[in-house]
């Protein structure tokens, strides 16, 4: 606060002395008033928005007494309105001579309004998206009362996990801190009754889920208390706003009308807001309604709760500590169970992508950053052509002040019309980027240009407008009217000052992309890996869908559809193997059990090994291409009845049962649990079941015994599995015409889905890193073709007196590498410094990875040697009689 | 003046006039009550507010005021303003014709009436 009262006092120096001495102490105080009634109200950027708003505030009152003096010229104020008078017409004029300048070289000023452009507009882009993705408050009320509750488990590293449905409703009963508390339970539901059965997302939700979030119905009602207890009616549905505007056409006489969901029907009673998290993510709520004797060790619901006014989240963690360490005593299945809190403000983002969006934030800072160097380094070279005409001016009289002024007109001039062009690239990138929606970045089609972005694109514009005239502005009178008049112009190439300010610039340049392309080939060395790293399945000619079973059919029908389903396909000639599996491969989320060998049940202490498991028809492996390694698949018969079968990856198996043959041993499965005990009849390949860039996943398949009403099926094809497609849905259609197919995918696309951000992340860093690396090459050759024509006589003076193209091919290759390899030497350390910052997104290789920065070091070396060849080849071609006869 | 007197008022000087009408107040107090009398939708920065006084004194539709008697500042002495006559009159003008608007929302039944005591 005293930093800011500071400022502001040094801002009302820019009124008049009257003015400032009246009005100046209490516009502080008010200043400061405003600004600590806003501070207590708003979050981080709100408080920036306030100091720019308080600042904009004060530079329009100053503003308008100037103009107020300059216009009415009181009779009374002579010198002071005079001077004003003189200070606004003289900017006008400048306004006019820089116009007049760029009317004049139109290529300069496009070069410089161009650079600056590209990085205030991907600044301003990525400004947008940070904000827009990390900042922007969620569409509840109260935001910061809402928070998730999730499971934690320390002792098998689990710290996010679902709740069961009796946790759940104990800690919704015995808990004293939240004023609302509900649950959410994923499902699916086909909706039919329109053109063709559809398969929708839905949810089980308790009472308290919508309440906790705090939103308003848009049309309708929500479920009010009782309609989630034993007996209420269980024929509601609450829509959302995306299912209201397809079907229904936004009407409001939708609610209190039915639909027909898994062929019943539900009475439609209130229409949700569109939103995310949570509100898009469903199309239909039912009420998750309470039973008597809830499953207590399944874990499958998540839970959110609304603060009481007043308390702390750390005191509601309290108390439901307490009542966890109260279930852990009462429930064996409990034994290990925590809870923790997730505040909504980092629902949306992961850590993994917060890191994301701040490395790219700070990769077009530095492009920025270069972008500012190399303008700043044109307006020099442009002040030292002028100085002929700067010294005459000089000579007639002009002052310092004069000269200094109209270089910071002149440069914040081409910075605004640069945020012109700026924010037209920054709405053009984000068109683009959502085009391209890798799809698990949250909200982005909420990020737009927004005031707070135009604010941001303002100040940046400013700020580079200052910083980029600063030093032609302190160099310009610099120099000396009578040398200048007499050198007419020509000679060296301007003060030795000047000349090294240049080549540091260009150092500066070329250490800032070393550090950009150190990066971007990081990552591209990781992708590399991800792409190449072993993934157990195979993924060609590999096809996935979902096929929806309504639970109205009853077991039976259910299991002999299922069946016939798989019969006719695995019939068709196209299909090499067809079969289902619980849970879609590579889809998050996974279902999980504690595993120990039956004869050492207590080999591994506390820390059961957690695997995954899924139920799967025997010719899961053959459709997935996992290898069996030894023993057979499951079989349709052992689904009946004891003992249970099981199949183990090999990791799994070599850790149960190290150095012995898997096969024939007996598991205790959902050890500590349920547990059941199964015989262990193969071992099949590993498989890197959530994601190519986890750990092969240690896994347990059991075999299906059928009732399952949603089927996931993996088909391996003969030949393009696109093309398959329309027979899976034919022979589907010719057994039932009611069930829908739904999301068809090859693997090799839900592959190249798991990688896109990834892939966008690193083509954007490349993207900026190779812009980096041409304004930094542009750089390189401007200032060494700069200095060759200026030096252009005193070559022709050392080829007279026998300098041979060795030497002076020497000479201009020395002048020009010597501050690209100062820029390496210092760029070397930083980018090692600063790649530690994405550790977390590199795969397989070390922050440090010597073989990218030898590439990327020889690379820009080699480039830049190539950016000095064409000043080289001129300096060659300097004939010496006629760059004597110009002396 | 009386170009000035044909134009509604813009809604901050309305609102500095309106916090001025019953007692003579300082600039940070004009802000302060602005601020809680619009729930915080009006915050006037001092540039504007000083800005407003500033021509509103040359208006001649406030005046400044000597501090009242009870008043004890922290450090500086701030200046007072009071309401002129032209002031109060351009305020009552205003406020009247907001409240045309009203009756006309009352009238086409967007608004209850007032209650009757």
């Amino acid at each position: 606060m005293t930093v800011l009262r500071f400022i502001y006092r040094a801002l009302l120096y820019a009124c008049p002395s009257g003015t400032r001495r009246r009005y100046g102490p209490e516009m502080e105080d008010t200043f400061v008033h405003c600004l600590s009634v806003e501070w207590a109200r708003r979050g981080v950027f709100g408080r920036i928005a306030a100091v720019a708003r308080g600042c904009a505030d004060v530079v329009s009152f100053i503003l308008r007494v100037r103009f107020d003096q300059v216009l009415q010229l009181p009779a009374a104020a002579g010198h002071q309105s005079r001077f004003s008078r003189l200070v606004m017409t003289r900017i006008a004029r400048d306004i006019g001579a820089a116009l007049r300048l760029t009317h004049r070289q139109p290529v300069f000023a496009a070069a410089v309004v161009g650079m600056l452009a590209l990085g205030i507009g991907a600044s301003t882009a990525l400004f947008s998206v940070v904000h827009g993705v990390l900042f922007e408050p969620l569409p509840f009320a109260e935001p910061d009362c809402v928070v998730q509750v999730v499971g934690t488990m320390p002792a098998r590293q689990m710290y996010e996990i679902s709740l069961s449905a009796a946790n759940f409703w104990d800690l919704h009963d015995r808990n004293r801190t939240f004023a609302q508390f509900g649950a959410w339970h994923g499902a699916s539901f086909s909706l039919t009754g329109f053109d063709a059965a559809e398969r929708l997302r839905g949810a089980m939700v308790s009472v308290g889920f919508f309440s906790s979030l705090g939103i308003n119905p848009v049309a309708g009602r929500l479920f009010e208390p009782g309609e989630d207890d034993p007996g209420a009616p269980d024929d509601h549905v609450l829509i959302s706003h995306g299912l209201w505007t397809r079907h229904f056409a936004r009407a409001p006489s939708t609610v209190g009308r039915t639909i027909t969901l898994d062929g019943r029907p539900f009475l439609m009673i209130g229409v949700l807001p569109p939103g995310t998290p949570w509100l898009d993510n469903a199309d239909v709520f039912v009420p998750f309604v309470r039973q008597r004797d809830a499953n207590r060790s399944s874990w499958e619901y998540a839970v959110v709760g609304r603060l009481k006014p007043g308390v702390a989240a750390g005191a509601a963690l309290d108390d439901l500590g307490r009542i966890a360490r109260e279930l852990e005593a009462a429930y064996p299945e409990n034994k290990g169970l925590g809870v923790r809190l997730i505040p909504s403000r980092t629902w949306m983002a992961s850590d993994d992508l917060r890191r994301v969006l701040w490395v790219l934030f700070g990769s077009v800072a530095l492009l920025l950053a270069i972008a500012s160097v190399n303008a700043t380094n044109l307006l020099l070279v442009r002040s030292a052509e002028r100085a002929h005409e700067i010294a005459i001016r000089t000579a007639l009289g002009a002052s310092r002040a004069d000269l200094m002024r109209e270089r910071l007109v002149e440069s914040t001039l081409y910075s605004l019309a640069a945020m012109a062009c700026g924010l037209l690239i920054a709405v053009g990138m984000l068109t683009l980027l959502k085009a391209v929606d890798p799809g698990d970045i949250p909200r982005l089609n909420e990020v737009a240009v927004n005031r707070l972005a135009f604010a941001f694109a303002t100040a940046t514009a400013i700020a580079v407008g200052i910083a980029t005239g600063l030093l032609p502005a302190i160099h310009a009178p610099r120099a000396q009217p009578l040398p200048a008049l007499q050198r007419g112009g020509r000679g060296t190439a301007g003060s030795p000052a000047q000349r090294r300010l240049r080549s540091a610039f260009v150092t500066v340049e070329v250490a800032i992309s070393l550090i950009l392309l150190v990066g971007a080939g990081l990552l591209v060395r990781s992708f590399a890996s991800v792409l190449s790293v072993d993934r157990g399945f195979q993924s060609a000619n590999r096809l996935l869908a979902t096929i929806t079973l309504p639970r109205s059919y009853g077991e039976t029908r259910i299991r002999q559809t299922t069946a016939d389903i798989l019969a006719r396909l695995r019939n068709q000639p196209e299909i090499l193997a067809v079969a289902s599996v619980s849970g879609r491969p590579l889809a998050r989320g996974s279902t999980g059990l504690g595993i120990v060998a039956s004869d050492q049940p207590d080999a591994f202490g506390g820390a059961v090994p957690w695997a995954t498991w899924r139920i799967v028809t025997p010719d899961y492996f053959k459709a997935m291409g996992l290898p069996l390694l030894a023993g057979r698949t499951v079989t349709e018969q052992a689904a009946a009845g004891p003992p249970r079968e099981i199949v183990v990856s090999r990791r799994l198996a070599a850790l149960l049962w190290p150095g012995r043959t898997a096969v024939g041993q007996t598991a205790i499965l959902w050890k500590g649990q349920a547990d059941a005990r199964a015989q262990v009849i193969g071992v099949v390949g590993d498989m890197r079941e959530r994601g190519l860039e986890e750990d092969p996943t240690l896994a347990v398949y059991l075999p299906e015994s059928g009732g399952r009403t949603t089927l996931q099926l993996v088909l391996h094809t003969r030949s393009r599995p696109e093309g398959v497609a329309p027979a899976v849905r034919a022979a589907v259609a010719s057994i039932d015409r009611n069930l829908p197919v739904s999301n068809i995918q090859t693997v090799e696309s839900v592959v190249t889905d798991s990688l896109a951000t990834r892939r966008l992340t690193l083509e954007l860093l490349a993207t900026f890193a190779g812009l980096a690396l041409v304004l930094a090459l542009a750089g390189v050759y401007g200032v060494l073709a700069y200095s060759m024509a200026r030096r252009t006589s005193e070559i022709g003076v050392r080829v007279a007196l026998g300098a041979g193209r060795r030497q002076v091919l020497q000479l201009v290759l020395s002048q020009g590498m010597r501050p690209v390899v100062a820029g390496l030497a210092i760029g070397m350390p930083a980018a090692l410094a600063v790649s530690q910052l994405m550790a977390s997104l590199l795969f397989d290789i070390t922050p440090h990875d010597p073989a990218t920065y030898l590439i990327v070091v020889a690379a820009m070396a080699g480039v830049s040697l190539l950016a000095c060849v064409l000043p080289a080849q001129g300096a060659l071609r300097v004939d010496a009689a006629a760059a004597l006869r110009i002396e | 003046m009386t170009h000035r007197e044909a134009r509604p008022l813009s809604s901050h000087w309305f609102q500095i006039l309106l916090a001025l009408a019953d007692q003579p107040l300082h600039g940070l107090a004009i802000t302060k009550e602005v601020f809680e009398r619009t729930d915080g939708h009006m915050h006037l920065w001092p540039g504007m507010l000083y800005g407003a006084l500033k021509k509103m004194v040359d208006a001649g539709m406030v005046e400044d005021a000597p501090a009242p008697k009870t008043f004890a500042a922290g450090g500086g002495r701030p200046r007072f303003y009071r309401i002129t006559p032209l002031g109060r009159r351009l305020c009552a003008d205003e406020a009247a014709r907001m409240a045309r608007f009203v009756d006309a929302a009352r009238a086409k039944r967007l608004i209850k009436r007032p209650q009757t005591t």
